[in-house]
């Protein structure tokens, strides 16, 4: 299984993408990403605003990059401190639950 | 979610898609679940149609066309993990449509195929709640 790219977050953590994810589980359940392999690494490497914990699942961060009209989401599953892309798409708003995880504020 | 701002307004989504849709075999709903997000899309568009997912809460989001803002589906998130457990009767016909009992595989797929329709229906009743009462009607209307 090869990866479709690798990318580090703002924390450090290395993210990986294979390509059974990308064409099954992304392209397929979301053809609009077709050729943002580029903006997901990017979401990652430097997300909009910050990290968040995703509102159902402990052991997943989101990460959302501002495109024109739309955020591109991106979904990694952490198994310590190396994450995997489970999903990826566009969408035009936050989903309610999630919370920021980094940066951590210091008040 | 502090930061994040609501790039489109949900009073901006259009709903003609939805009323101008009829359900038939020749006019499916398409359903797909995505087993490793734990996401399920019903959508009366065809699988490969472009999309941008509009949240209305932490399970639900309208799927729309980018170029004319028509609603044309529903993705559910956490869906076996959150949104089952909290809805039994979709529930209890999800759990129908993946039954794996039927000994006949050509069994299974009918069952599975007159399953979809009614976990539409208990989708949009359980989410009924959390949209906006023209969307509700709608996806209603389509998902008869």
């Amino acid at each position: 299984m090869a990866n479709v790219f690798e990318a580090t977050d703002p924390r450090g953590r290395r993210v990986t993408c294979t390509d059974e994810t990308w064409d099954n589980h992304i392209l397929t359940g979301h053809p609009i990403m077709e050729g943002q392999e580029g903006d997901v690494q990017a979401a990652i490497q430097k997300p909009t605003i910050g990290i968040f914990r995703d509102a159902h699942f402990e052991d997943r961060e989101v990460y959302y990059l501002l495109k024109r009209r739309t955020y591109v989401k991106v979904v990694v599953r952490f198994d310590g401190d190396v994450g995997t892309v489970i999903t990826a798409f566009e969408t035009d708003s936050p989903k309610r639950g999630e919370r920021m995880i980094w940066p951590v504020s210091s008040d | 979610m502090a930061g994040l701002e609501r790039l489109m307004p949900t009073s901006e989504l259009k709903t003609n898609a939805l009323k101008a849709f009829r359900p038939g075999p020749y006019n499916p709903l398409f359903f797909k679940y995505d087993p490793v997000f734990d996401a399920l899309k019903i959508q009366i568009v065809p699988p490969e149609t472009k999309t941008i997912v509009h949240y209305v809460d932490d399970y639900v989001g309208l799927l729309y066309t980018p170029d004319d803002l028509e609603i044309v589906g529903l993705q559910v998130e956490a869906f076996e993990h959150g949104f089952l457990p909290s809805h039994d009767a979709v529930r209890r016909v999800w759990r129908l449509s993946d039954s794996c009992e039927l000994e006949d595989f050509g069994d299974m797929i009918l069952a599975v195929e007159r399953a979809k329709p009614e976990v539409a229906r208990e989708v949009v009743k359980a989410t009924k709640d959390t949209l906006d009462e023209p969307i509700s009607e709608a996806l209603e209307h389509a998902y008869a």
